[in-house]
């Protein structure tokens, strides 16, 4: 063995180099028959990240798709619902740059959908368009929405024949109710600045 | 003396306690109405048990606890509901809330009282239950309701009991004031604590500035196992985590709680009311409210009914208005500003302060962070201010919660230091209710994932129930004929020949509808009738064209199946099915073709040829049919079957043919008359109809006849006299269709204005004579039948002759009935001719007489039988 190292050796290293190089291309074989991830893992996180109003106006028909389709490269600000916090945390998962939101509207309004139960005809056609089953009703019976289920999609809306839905913005209630941020020291410079300039003024 | 745990942090603001503690406890006067929010608690709000207008007396329940975390609601004063509805509360948001209000009878009326008299022997569940069914919540201040407090606390391995009297926030004395009032019923809370929770130490913890309310406990607790541990008077060392310490020096982990090292505390105002609950069946409906603040002339400690109103209790602390520059509902370290005193007294208020501008000035503008880091030094809870401030200032509320926001008891120490005044607390509120938002439509929007997936997996398996049935029709219309092919025959030169023939009839299907649409956007537009035809002509062709392909590809389909199927019958009937389809197709069109026409306003020849061209077609579609009818006749005549029942299948099918080519006849009248179409035609069309119709009954009375030998044949005993009966009855039938089918005809036209009316209407009197003659052969018939039958002495006879009468006098009845109703038809249609009327009049009286001889014969009948009977 010696003997054949000390007399070849160059073939004795190609050798080694060989014997490594199947070693680890067996391992790396292994591992990746072993260790398989089912699915595009990020697309999964992406679509975590989406408020799921399935409303379609990122132009994808839900919002799975739309998450398949930004792991494929498409823009990540096409999320009205959403608004600038969507944005930014896609921005953030993906190490892309956060876009001003498409469309302009800096924060979004939170809606639900609200039937104007008497002059509803138990068409059914709501009911067919949300997706998320969030509109009770039967035909020719009045329907309703159920306001908690409502992700507030408008989807609903063009739909009916007689016009009585409308997109309400949801009204703040006691449970959820939280303290505003405060103004922090620059709006009060600023307020000083405007009060002394108002005063000048007057 | 016990070693105490100094814990990191902490300030020292000045007390300002001795300011309330000048007087003893008072009882305030009873409020003239009080207001209930229905939650005054942590969890579910309580469920009203009242109504409005409903008396109620002190101490009554009157909003019970939901399941969960919840807490019920007792009256606190006697008198009357007057609303329950959202009315302004003590909240920091200054919304609304449901309440139930009561307004006051001034007699403050107990509800008989349930004390639970032998509490030292009872067990734990009697007295979780009283507590339960009293309404208490801790009185600290953040009402955690405490049977839930003590269940969980039960849930982990409990050795301390701590009774929290550090009450370490300035100005607040009303557990100081508790404790100097009621020490016998503290500890007869704490023992009641002990009895469900049997800790082995039992420890309170009491700030060393409360001098006179240690040496009451010392007095109270004398002979007891409970401990009294004075603590250095340090904020916030009353906060539940830092007191833990302080005695124990047990940390309590982060996001956990001190049942979770082995302690649970109690305050000592809700181990008062508990001792008043169990010992004196009192539930909660009074509390110690702290009245405090430079702007009261009279701060004091008062004992209030819960809903009452802050400014009635400010009016009795003679609140100077001129003063108050701001009022505080809890302790000026967190508590916060009420924009108005007209919000109720809560389960945890435990002090409001009204404070002139010396004592709290307004705050000094927010200035940039300077990092100097006093924040951290103060920081009980062991966190780094400033770098939460940073992070909730940015919005990074994921860092924020890295560095342990939730474990922030918001107790001000930091923003109390702060030297640029930078109000950190409310940074932290604000990103705590941000992340709690946030998490909140993190699971809304997983619900709404978990929705929209249902619902799309519910459609694609509704679709494909669909597809499936749809599948299941065609493979029964074509009766398997693929698959018969696939199985025989693998890429024969007729399958390819069949692929061609489709591909034509597709192509050809194509060229139809072309021209259709040709057609249709030449009619829009507005071409010459010159063009219309041409273009119809062409639409026509192509139709015709695609009808031949079809039947070629019909043609093409039979012949493997015929060189397969054993009988020939079988595939010629497939062929005349096949043809039938295509003949159907054909007059489809034809008729399509005349109602475009008709639209379009064709002129009356190329109507009047449409109408033909449609007409022919449906001939040879009955033709088809008829066809096909005598074809399936064959092989069931060859099959061992009596010729009779071919026969009858025959005419059963022939019968069938010309009820549709009536109907079609009526339609084509129908269209005629709405299309306009010229008397001529009219009266034409209507011959047509009624040769239909005629045909129609006559194959209807040939299947009769036919029917009847066969029943002859096939019943047991055969009677030739019932034969005749059932003859005759069937000729009425018939009679009656073709006299209802006359009138109808007669109608239309009197209505259109159209046709041959008089010819018309002697169609329909002969019809109408016709079933009269029918009905009176029928009723001959039966009396001669009965007379015979009359002979016979069996009882059976005589029944069955009874049952005859009774039959005819019906049909009797029916003939008045449809004589007067056609007499009313025709005074109701004005302008009938006056003998028309006369002539009607005189059959339903004919009618009538024949009703009564039925009637007659019938009585005799019937009196003939009890004679016999007798």
């Amino acid at each position: 063995m010696l003997a054949f190292v000390s007399e070849y050796p160059l073939l004795t290293a190609v050798g080694a180099l060989l014997m490594l190089a199947l070693v680890f291309g067996a391992l790396l074989g292994y591992a990746e028959v072993r260790f398989k991830v089912e699915g595009d893992p990020i697309v999964e996180q992406i679509d975590a990240l989406l408020p799921q109003t399935q409303c379609g106006q990122c132009g994808f028909p839900g919002c799975r798709p739309y998450a398949q389709a930004i792991a494929d490269g498409e823009a990540i600000n096409r999320c009205p619902p959403g608004g600038a916090a969507t944005v930014q945390a896609l921005a953030d998962l993906l190490g892309r740059e956060a876009l001003p939101l498409e469309g302009g509207e800096a924060e979004p309004v939170k809606k639900v959908a609200y039937i104007r139960e008497q002059e509803c005809i138990g068409c059914t056609k709501c009911i067919q368009a949300c997706p998320v089953d969030a509109i009770l009703g039967a035909a020719r019976q009045m329907h309703t929405v159920i306001a908690d289920e409502c992700t507030g999609c408008d989807l609903c809306v063009a739909p009916c024949p007689v016009d009585c839905i409308d997109m309400l913005p949801v009204q703040p209630q006691l449970k959820s109710w939280h303290w505003p941020k405060p103004s922090g020291p620059n709006a009060a410079f600023a307020d000083r600045i405007i009060a002394t300039d108002a005063q000048k003024v007057a | 003396m016990a070693k105490i745990w100094d814990f990191h942090g902490g300030i020292h603001p000045a007390e300002h306690k001795d300011l309330s503690l000048q007087v003893p406890l008072r009882q305030a006067p009873l409020p003239a109405y009080v207001v209930l929010p229905l939650q005054q608690h942590i969890g579910a709000p309580a469920r009203p048990l009242v109504r409005v207008g409903d008396k109620v007396r002190t101490g009554q329940k009157i909003a019970d606890r939901q399941a969960g975390i919840s807490a019920c609601v007792h009256a606190s004063i006697s008198g009357t509901v007057v609303a329950i509805e959202e009315r302004p509360i003590a909240h920091p948001s200054q919304m609304q809330d449901m309440c139930i209000v009561i307004e006051s009878d001034g007699q403050d009326t107990w509800v008989e009282r349930a004390p639970l008299i032998n509490w030292q022997s009872a067990n734990a569940e009697t007295l979780l239950a009283h507590i339960k069914g009293n309404g208490i919540v801790g009185l600290g201040g953040a009402g955690f309701p405490t049977l839930s407090k003590i269940q969980s606390g039960r849930a982990h391995q409990l050795d301390t009991l701590i009774i929290n009297a550090a009450e370490c926030e300035p100005y607040i004395t009303a557990d100081d004031t508790g404790i100097r009032h009621y020490p016998q019923e503290l500890v007869t809370g704490i023992r009641i604590l002990q009895r469900i929770l049997q800790p082995q130490q039992t420890l309170i913890g009491i700030e060393d500035n409360k001098p006179d309310a240690i040496e009451r406990l010392r007095e109270a607790t004398i002979g007891t196992n409970i401990e009294i541990r004075v603590v250095p008077t340090k904020y916030p060392s009353g906060g539940e985590k830092q007191l833990t310490y302080l005695l124990t020096g047990r940390e309590v982990p982060s996001g956990g709680l001190p049942a979770d090292v082995g302690v649970l505390c109690q305050n000592v105002g809700t181990l008062i009311a508990v001792a008043r609950a169990l010992v004196q069946g009192e539930p909660l409906v009074r509390r110690i409210v702290t009245l405090t603040g430079h702007a009261l002339a009279a701060p004091a400690n008062l004992e209030v009914r819960l809903g009452t109103p802050i400014d009635a209790l400010l009016r009795v602390a003679q609140l100077d208005p001129q003063k108050l520059a701001r009022l505080i509902l809890g302790g000026p370290m967190m508590g916060f500003s009420l924009p108005n005193a007209q919000v109720p007294i809560t389960k945890t208020s435990n002090c409001v302060i009204a404070g002139t501008l010396q004592e709290f000035p307004s705050a000094a503008p927010e200035m940039p962070c300077i990092r100097c880091g006093m924040c951290e030094q103060a920081c009980p809870a062991s966190l780094l201010p400033q770098q939460l401030y940073w992070f909730s200032k940015a919005k990074e509320f994921d860092k924020a919660r890295l560095y342990n926001l939730f474990d922030c008891i918001e107790c001000g120490a930091c923003a109390y230091v702060c030297p640029s005044q930078i109000p950190l607390v409310q940074y932290y509120r604000f990103a705590k209710g941000e992340i709690r938002k946030e998490e909140s439509e993190a699971l809304k929007a997983e619900r709404a994932r978990q929705r929209f997936e249902f619902k799309q997996e519910r459609q694609a398996r509704e679709q494909a129930e669909k597809a499936a049935r749809r599948q299941g029709k065609t493979a029964s219309a074509v009766q398997m004929e693929p698959s018969v092919q696939k199985a025989a025959a693998p890429a024969s030169t007729e399958t390819l020949d069949l692929k061609k023939l489709k591909i034509q009839l597709a192509a050809k299907s194509v060229a139809a509808k072309k021209a259709q649409q040709a057609l249709t956007q030449a009619q829009e537009a507005g071409a010459s009738a010159e063009e219309l035809a041409e273009l119809t002509k062409t639409f026509q062709n192509a139709q015709q064209e695609q009808a031949q392909a079809q039947s070629a590809i019909a043609q093409a389909t039979e012949t493997p199946t015929a060189t397969q199927s054993p009988s020939p019958d079988v595939a010629e009937l497939k062929k005349l099915k096949i043809q039938l389809a295509a003949k159907s197709v054909a007059a489809k069109k034809a008729q399509q073709a005349l109602t475009q026409a008709q639209e379009a306003g064709a002129s009356a020849e190329e109507l009047a040829e449409l109408t033909k061209t449609f007409q022919n077609a449906q001939q040879e579609q009955a033709q088809a049919q008829s066809a096909i009818a005598q074809a399936t006749e064959t092989p069931t005549s060859t099959q061992s079957q009596s010729p009779d029942v071919a026969e009858l299948k025959k005419l059963k099918i022939q019968l069938a043919a010309k009820s549709v080519a009536a109907k079609k006849a009526q339609q084509a009248l129908t269209q005629a008359q709405e299309a306009g179409a010229s008397a001529e035609e009219l009266a034409e069309l209507t011959q047509v109809l009624q040769e239909a119709q005629q045909a129609q009954s006559q194959a209807q009375a040939a299947l009769e006849q036919q029917q009847v030998p066969k029943t002859q044949h096939i019943q047991a005993p055969p009677k030739a006299a019932d034969a005749h009966l059932k003859q005759l009855s069937v000729q009425i039938a018939v009679k009656k269709v073709a006299f209802r089918k006359a009138e109808q005809a007669w109608q239309q036209a009197h209505s259109s204005q159209q046709g041959d009316l008089d010819v018309l209407e002697a169609h329909m009197l002969n019809a109408q004579e016709a079933l009269h003659k029918a009905q009176a052969e029928l009723a001959t018939y039966q009396a001669q039948q009965s007379s015979a039958s009359n002979k016979q002495v069996t009882q059976d006879g005589d029944q069955h002759l009874l049952k005859k009468r009774k039959i005819a006098v019906s049909v009797a009845q029916a003939a008045v009935r449809s004589a007067q109703k056609r007499l009313d038809n025709l005074s109701e249609i004005k302008d009938t001719p006056s003998e028309q009327l006369a002539a009607q009049q005189a059959r339903l009286a004919s009618a009538q007489a024949q009703l009564a001889q039925a009637q007659d014969a019938l009585a005799q009948a019937a009196s003939t039988r009890t004679q016999e009977i007798s």
